[in-house]
């Protein structure tokens, strides 16, 4: 899942706070204000337009690529998957366009999708979609000129899916459509799980082929600037052409009501008549003023900074809601370079972090609970894996604030009789330039010196951080101390294989950050993969959680939170997944 | 222009002066370092600031040592004891005197170690200034035509550099690893050290046998050697710093304070340059200088024992100037992100930090920004209070 390096990547480049990240996790209630609730969904009152604060753009509106969050909200309100989340139930996905849940044969190597009929694009297109689309969808976001985030990592297993992208759009022989309400996946490992939990996911958002060809058949795709919409909304488009005039890259979205819609086909209720993302809101600290002070706005892709979000707790409760983010924030220690190859120096540091004066850098309790392993609250798995306290043979765990006894402990244990460390050299750490990573980061910096470790601290925005040096194996960065990984569908495998399975180690784009590379892990990763959905496919990740965990490659600090601010007259309903004002559901007062 | 070192220095408006016996009784009375000094006490808003500048000096230098004293905590030292439960900062304490920052460290002792950081970089930067920009000035302004044409051309190409650009393109390429230009530092300092010391001997020598042959009736003093060394000492001193004080593989710009001072230093010279090219090209043509060229003087004499000791005071007056743009300068770069590298702290990172606060923790930029203000305008008085004082018909 790259999800979180798409959106962080935009927040570095907006300076603002890489804090929340792509969807949630949870149906939890701990919400602070009267948004995200059924009720709140009831109170909406039909018209009106809404304006979003961003700072930067989306990064797509191609469905087929965008992975980050600004980019679902805007594309959740003008397309439908395959399936969705309500806002307040991130757990358990709804039919969109799909009739009922996907079947997964006996073997677990084939799976049936049926779609509504009637579901009609915006123009220029017109027409009702069908499975073709689907098809289309899928097969485009592996080709070379789509380059999609997941596509490979979660449809991988697809019978006949590429290996490596695609020069142009390639069929997939596993993919067929027996006719146009019928989508029949055939797969060639029983990857089923996975490849049905994806289908949350905008990779499933149809693409009419006859209309989108001629823009795939350039690389990169134009697709992105002449997008098919089947939801609610549209970006104002021309007519003729389907060329998006309403999107202003860095300036503006201009979304209204799609006149090809059918409501009887969505259980989506689209109260508002137009939609205005308003971007170049760089000061996140001026925006989420104006938010909370103004008329008819909501915030996008930033979030209240840390002094805001207080003064929004006291001043301004009702119109802040904390929706969990389904993710865990983390230092990753490079498990390949010594001395942080030794499992008992990596605990000595988990030991003696102060991971709540971690969490404070990004507005204490209020953001989330402290964090020890890697599968977040109420998502499957986290029960199985113990909860929020950490299992009792792992001591190095056990105190939010750091233990220093322990941590000397761990310390002699590993080959260092002072309890410190006493090589000379400075470890490359490269940490994000805008707060409140660079708060994090620095607080990080402070942890490591207490046992001895000088830092070769370095600053980069943040994409920089995960394309050049975290993400790249070859850069030897021993100290990432702003990385996180946030769930793309429900499922504990997501969270768990791209980041720590010893093969999912890549040269490029790499988000197993500590290039963890445990025979055990990997042998009970292998294992846990083809499990079906259900308890013990949630018991054995939650078993593997625990192992990685216990090997200490990263100091978990955060489940955190994303803060969500709207103006008093917004009856702002959040959407529990995205972690975004869910606009299809979000309303005006008068 | 009278000289402070009160060497034998032409004055040229002393003329003037001893057409007025008792102006000519009072000032035969005093030296010139005394007269100096006389008009600049009279300034008691400089003369303050001189004391301001000594005491941030002192500061700096001690800086831990009255952080110790002052029972504060280092500036590097966090502790969420001093944030609340949403992380923010508290305000000045008894045991924090300047508040704290978002991470919980002593904004007071932060300030003092930013201090330090100021005045080193205001030292280093302006120093290096000065000597190129002098050197250049020197020779460009005395052998005029096509050596001067090159300089000149060579400054407006300096000047034209977009400083804060370059500043951003290098702190994000020399951002990573060790820096930009991997050097080692031991051999390439060594080796100066040999080179400064062996041409310039020879060079030396060369210029004695040079004017020997030449028939020239000044007579060759030891002075005039360790004039025509100076060049080559720089060298020999800068090789010294870089094989004993610096040592080792690194690289020639790191992200840092090197990185500051190189990028400060690039595009200040030309400035200093430009000022001492204009002076040396009137002092050039005067009589004093044209008596010595005709008692045979070497240009090197002429330029280095005539010459410069006239610079003497636009040179103090200048270099006064430069240091608070200096310190301003490091601040902005600071401030933009390209300065010492966390945790160490520096004026123009902490009001960078502190942007985002300011409203909540005023504490956290107005201390830093108050140090910051005050420094400059110190340095900046004292700039003034010098040029009245080295310039006589100022006071006049």
């Amino acid at each position: 899942m790259k999800r979180p390096i798409r959106w962080v990547l935009m927040l570095g480049a907006l300076g603002a706070l890489a804090m929340f990240v792509a969807a949630c996790g949870s149906s939890s209630k701990s919400s602070s204000s009267s948004s995200t609730t059924s009720a709140a969904v009831a109170k909406g009152v039909k018209g009106g337009k809404l304006t979003v604060l961003a700072a930067a753009d989306v990064d797509y509106i191609d469905p087929g690529q965008t992975y980050y969050t600004f980019g679902y909200m805007v594309n959740y309100a003008i397309n439908r998957p395959l399936y969705s989340f309500k806002p307040d139930d991130a757990l358990h996905p709804v039919n969109d366009t799909a009739v009922g849940p996907p079947l997964v044969s006996a073997d677990g190597l084939t799976i049936t999708v049926k779609i509504k009929p009637g579901i009609k694009y915006a123009p220029p297109v017109n027409r009702a979609m069908t499975t073709k689309d689907i098809k289309y969808a899928i097969e485009r976001a592996f080709s070379a000129n789509v380059p999609s985030g997941y596509a490979a990592t979660y449809f991988g297993s697809i019978a006949g899916a590429p290996t490596k992208p695609t020069n142009g759009v390639k069929p997939i022989s596993g993919i067929t459509t027996p006719d146009d309400q019928t989508l029949v996946i055939k797969l060639s490992r029983p990857e089923s799980a996975v490849v049905t939990g994806a289908m949350v996911m905008p990779i499933t958002v149809p693409v009419p082929e006859e209309y989108a060809k001629p823009f795939d058949a350039k690389n990169p795709s134009t697709y992105d600037q002449y997008a098919a919409m089947n939801g609610p909304y549209m970006i104002s488009n021309n007519s003729t052409t389907g060329e998006l005039t309403g999107r202003k890259p860095g300036k503006s979205i201009d979304m209204v009501r799609n006149p090809n819609w059918v409501a009887s086909t969505d259980y989506r209720p689209a109260y508002l008549d137009s939609i205005f993302v308003e971007e170049g809101n760089t000061d996140a600290t001026v925006s989420s003023r104006r938010i909370l002070n103004g008329q008819q706005l909501v915030n996008g892709d930033g979030a209240p900074p840390a002094p805001v979000l207080k003064q929004a707790t006291q001043k301004f409760p009702d119109q802040l809601v904390l929706v969990p983010s389904g993710g865990t924030r983390y230092v990753a220690m490079n498990t390949s370079i010594k001395p942080f190859d030794n499992v008992n120096v990596r605990k000595a540091v988990v030991a003696a972090f102060d991971r709540n004066a971690m969490r404070l850098t990004r507005g204490g309790a209020i953001v989330g609970d402290i964090a020890w392993s890697y599968l977040p609250p109420n998502f499957p798995g986290f029960e199985e894996s113990g909860g929020l306290k950490p299992p009792p043979e792992d001591d190095f765990l056990a105190n939010p604030s750091g233990d220093m006894a322990v941590a000397t402990k761990y310390m002699k244990m590993a080959g260092y009789p002072t309890g410190k460390y006493t090589g000379s050299e400075k470890f490359l750490t490269i940490a994000t330039n805008a707060d409140p990573g660079k708060q994090s980061a620095e607080v990080a910096q402070a942890q490591f010196a207490k046992l001895g470790f000088k830092l070769n601290f370095r600053e980069v925005p943040q994409d920089t951080l995960y394309t050049k040096f975290c993400g790249v194996p070859k850069a030897a960065v021993v100290i990432c101390p702003n990385v996180g990984w946030f769930k793309d569908f429900v499922d504990p495998e997501s969270m768990i294989k791209p980041t720590f399975y010893g093969p999912a180690i890549l040269a490029q784009g790499n988000v197993n950050w500590p290039q963890l590379n445990d025979p055990a892990v990997n042998k009970a990763i292998d294992a846990a993969t083809p499990l079906p959905t259900g308890p013990g496919r949630n018991k054995a990740w939650a078993d593997i959680n625990k192992q990685i965990a216990a090997l200490a490659p990263a100091i978990p600090w955060v489940w955190d939170k994303t803060p969500l601010i709207r103006s008093k007259d917004v009856v702002g309903v959040a959407n529990e997944y995205a972690t975004v004002w869910d606009l299809s559901f979000s309303s005006l007062t008068k | 222009m009278p000289s402070i070192t009160g060497g034998p220095v032409e004055d040229h408006n002393m003329d003037d002066r001893l057409s007025d016996p008792a102006a000519a009784k009072a000032i035969e009375a005093k030296s010139p370092l005394e007269l100096f000094w006389r008009r600049f006490r009279e300034d008691k808003v400089a003369l303050a600031a001189m004391v301001f500048i000594a005491a941030l000096a002192l500061v700096a230098l001690f800086s831990p040592l009255i952080t110790k004293m002052v029972g504060a905590r280092p500036p590097n030292e966090q502790s969420t004891k001093f944030l609340d439960s949403f992380g923010s900062a508290s305000g000045p304490s008894q045991e924090n005197l300047f508040g704290t920052d978002g991470v919980g460290r002593d904004v007071f002792s932060r300030v003092l170690a930013g201090a330090r950081v100021s005045l080193q970089v205001a030292i280093i930067s302006t120093a290096l200034i000065v000597i190129i920009g002098v050197t250049t000035g020197l020779v460009a302004g005395y052998y005029r035509g096509w050596i001067d044409s090159l300089l000149s051309r060579f400054m407006d190409i300096m000047l034209g550099f977009p400083v804060l650009l370059l500043a951003l393109g290098l702190g994000a390429s020399c951002a990573l690893g060790g820096g930009c230009v991997p050097v080692d530092y031991g051999n390439l300092g060594r080796f100066l050290m040999a080179a400064g010391f062996v041409v310039g001997v020879l060079w030396v020598l060369y210029a004695r046998f040079k004017d020997s042959r030449s028939g020239t009736p000044e007579k060759h003093t030891l002075r005039d050697a360790a004039v025509s060394f100076i060049p080559f000492a720089v060298f020999i001193l800068l090789g010294g710093v870089m094989a004993y004080a610096i040592g080792g593989k690194g690289t020639l710009i790191s992200l840092g304070l090197p990185l500051v001072i190189f990028v400060i230093v690039l595009s200040s010279w030309p400035y200093m340059a430009r000022i001492i090219r204009g002076q040396v090209l009137s002092l050039r043509e005067k009589e004093f200088v044209e008596a010595a060229q005709s008692l045979g003087a070497s240009d090197r004499r002429v330029i280095f024992g005539h010459i410069l000791p006239n610079l003497i005071a636009p040179i103090i007056v200048y270099t006064t100037l430069i240091i608070p743009t200096t310190i301003l300068f490091e601040a902005a770069l600071a401030f933009l992100g390209i300065g010492l590298q966390p945790p160490d702290a520096s004026w123009g990172s902490m009001i960078s930090d502190a942007t985002e606060i300011f409203d909540t923790a005023w504490w956290y930029m107005t201390f830093p920004g108050l140090a910051l203000v005050l420094t400059v305008l110190a340095f900046n008085l004292v700039g003034d209070g010098l040029q009245d004082a080295l310039n006589p018909r100022t006071n006049e």
